[in-house]
């Protein structure tokens, strides 16, 4: 069994809208490590939805993947080039909640108010696998005990709406985890409860994916979180990956200025869950209006003209990590060793 | 659920009362009464006798304080089924009453049927494929049904009928049967004349349910837990049949309360130019001749069967969505 689940090479999603052609995911690469967890992080807009739409090929219109390819890896060793399966074809829907599965940001309106929460777990069993509905309610009534939703037998028919923030996302996990999936996308699952149910919900997810082995891609804001719980970190930019390393190099040594700048001056490992992103300069640039040359330059505290507004930087392979800046290419690395250098 | 029936049938009894007493005062209303109209319409050479007026007088309490003519009046309802006499029709009220009311509800029936199986599949489909050529005609068409007045598209049905189904035009029966008992024969040509009502009647609301049936679809088509049942992988045909439609089956339901009154109120022309026996035209003559008892009873009984549609249609819902019904 391969320990990769799902490389992500050059991926490219766009919106052709009326004015103008939305580059949302633009060259993303990504490779997800069985029984890890990765996190994804960058600023609002740079493409981590649009990434996770993309796996589960969900995008809404006019969004496509207009090329790349996402090769996942079975168990049994098969593989399958998700960016080439027609989003409606029966393969594509047989990944979707069997190998797959996602867990929104809002629990509330990310279920059908007017079903039960248990037919809407059970829905993925009957869908998915040959179970009869009893037996698809019994594993139902399982796993809400094991997110620990209290009186689980009498809430497979509750509605959503008669359940707390906190369980609701519960029930959200737990339908993620109905067909004991490879991998878990959680988009944000946090951001909508208050901060000790957010805390909540996060051991039980990291407890889940220490016991069951499945891969947790986690898509969040939180430093904090990403410190708490990552094994891997993929730090997004206009839908380009700028740096992927192991959560310890991320904190301790960022590589990409764009990290750096995320992380603040000074990158910590202590810090707290609910601590944001650090502001940084500028604005991140209208989606119409792509600078040319490395996507971060108009706001790059480590410039260099004539070099990073004319090409764009390759993703170079470092010991164990990945970043996109001509600092790690032996070609210009001398352009950042003398520090006299005029800084723009 | 009981529970929530249960406070709605009280609210429905409480409703009722007022608008009895409404009913009540709306033929109080115009000026002069039942009496004085009788004796004038005596001195015409009518054939109403003295008798008669003595006991209308009696029976009615016409002599007596409002209050009691209310009571005498609900209360011969109420116990007896008598809705008082139809001073221009010289019948009971309460035979005209039914004769019309069943066919009112019959067309309002078949016109609401109409309505829902004609614009349902249309409006999914035309939200489900949004800005297809298929929506671009049916949101045309639809406009066309709202925007054409109704006595039009009657006279033009009427020629239809006429010209190349060589059908007799107008009312609900063909000649021969209008008083014959009734049979598989005239129940066919009820049907074969009912199409015509039922579009006339029925196009603008048809058109109406269309767009709302497109926006509330195309509204819950881009509500999250469509997204999540379709990163579960359902396939897209039973997901939105399962999801989205069933929210946007509501205002579809709602609709059962107000075909009633719409039907006797917009459809009064129409029902004229058809030559119809539903109660627009009998209400509208009742009322401008000043028949009290018949324009009362009509009001009346329009009023509770608008509140039973009403009722009707929030039970519905209730049962369609649990948040309405375990608030
Ligand atoms: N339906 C759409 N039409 C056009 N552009 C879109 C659409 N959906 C998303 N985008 C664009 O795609 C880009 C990436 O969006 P995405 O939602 O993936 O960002 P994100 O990283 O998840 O941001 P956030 O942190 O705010 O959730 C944005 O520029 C956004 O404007
Ligand atoms: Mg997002």
């Amino acid at each position: 069994m391969s320990d990769i689940l799902l490389e992500i090479r050059n991926l490219s999603t766009y919106f052709e809208t009326r004015s103008g052609v939305v580059k949302a995911v633009d060259g993303l690469d990504l490779t997800l490590r069985r029984n890890h967890t990765m996190c994804v992080v960058g600023e609002s807009g740079s493409g981590k939805s649009m990434t996770a739409s993309s796996i589960l090929q969900i995008l809404k219109r006019p969004g496509r993947i207009v090329s790349g390819e996402m090769i996942y890896h079975f168990r049994d060793g098969r593989t399958v080039d998700i960016a080439r399966l027609d989003p409606n074809s029966k393969q594509m829907r047989a990944i979707r909640g069997k190998y797959i599965s996602m867990i929104f940001q809002e629990p509330m309106t990310s279920m059908s108010p007017v079903h039960t929460i248990g037919s809407q777990i059970s829905e993925m069993m009957l869908v998915h696998e040959d179970v009869s509905k009893a037996e698809a309610k019994a594993r139902t009534i399982e796993l809400l005990t094991r997110v620990r939703i209290p009186d689980a037998a009498a809430r497979f028919s509750s509605y959503p709406f008669q359940l707390s923030g906190g369980m609701r996302q519960r029930a959200m996990i737990a339908m993620a985890l109905a067909c004991r999936p490879d991998l878990v996308i959680a988009d944000e699952p946090t951001t909508a409860l208050d901060v000790t149910t957010q805390a909540n919900v996060l051991n039980l997810m990291r407890e889940i994916q220490r016991e069951s082995g499945i891969s947790i891609m986690l898509i969040t804001h939180d430093l904090g979180v990403v410190a708490e719980v990552a094994d891997d970190v993929t730090v997004m930019y206009l839908g380009r990956t700028m740096e992927q390393a192991n959560v310890f190099d991320l904190f301790n040594a960022p590589k990409h200025p764009y990290t750096r700048a995320l992380l603040g001056s000074v990158p910590r490992l202590d810090l707290q869950r609910g601590e944001r992103l650090t502001q940084i300069r500028g604005m991140v640039p209208n989606p119409f209006a792509r600078p040319t040359g490395c996507p971060f330059v108009t706001r790059c505290p480590e410039r260099r003209f004539g070099l990073c507004d004319r090409q764009e930087p390759d993703l170079y392979r470092l010991d164990g990590s990945t970043s996109r800046c001509f600092q790690h290419d032996p070609v210009h690395a001398a352009a950042w060793a003398q520090n006299d250098e005029v800084l723009a | 659920m009981i529970h929530f029936i249960a406070k709605r049938l009280v609210a429905m009894v409480v409703m009722m009362f007022l608008i009895s007493v409404a009913a009540f005062v709306i033929i109080q209303l115009p000026p002069g009464d039942f009496l004085t109209t009788l004796v004038a319409s005596m001195q015409q050479g009518s054939d109403v006798s003295q008798e008669q007026i003595a006991f209308l007088t009696r029976r009615f309490g016409l002599d007596q304080p409002l209050y009691i003519q209310y009571w005498r009046w609900i209360s011969g309802i109420l116990l007896e089924g008598d809705f008082g006499y139809s001073f221009q029709w010289k019948r009971p009220v309460a035979e005209l009453i039914w004769d019309q009311l069943g066919f009112t509800m019959l067309l309002s029936l078949a016109t609401l049927l109409f309505a829902w199986a004609i614009s349902f599949p249309i409006g999914v489909y035309s939200a489900v494929k949004q800005y297809s050529i298929g929506d671009y005609i049916v949101t045309f068409i639809g406009f066309i049904g709202l925007a054409i007045p109704n006595f039009l598209l009657a006279l033009v049905l009427m020629y239809i009928g006429f010209r190349y189904f060589g059908q007799s035009v107008g009312g609900l029966f063909s000649p021969e049967y209008r008083t014959a008992p009734w049979s598989w024969a005239k129940v066919w040509d009820l049907i074969s004349h009912l199409w015509i009502p039922m579009i006339v009647i029925g196009a603008a609301r048809t058109a109406e349910l269309i767009r709302i049936m497109r926006a509330n679809l195309l509204d819950e088509l881009n509500k999250p837990y469509v997204t999540t049942a379709r990163a579960k992988g359902l396939s897209e045909v039973r997901l939105i049949l399962k999801y989205p439609i069933r929210i946007a089956l509501n205002p579809f339901v709602s609709t059962v309360g107000w075909v009633l009154p719409s039907l006797v109120s917009g459809a009064v022309i129409v029902s004229v130019v058809l030559n119809l026996p539903t109660v627009g035209p009998l209400l509208l003559t009742s009322l401008q001749s000043q028949d009290m008892y018949l324009a009362g009873g009509f009001i009346l009984l329009l009023s509770v069967l608008t509140l039973v549609g009403t009722i009707v249609s929030d039970i519905l819902l209730a049962i369609l969505d649990p948040r309405i019904r375990l608030e």
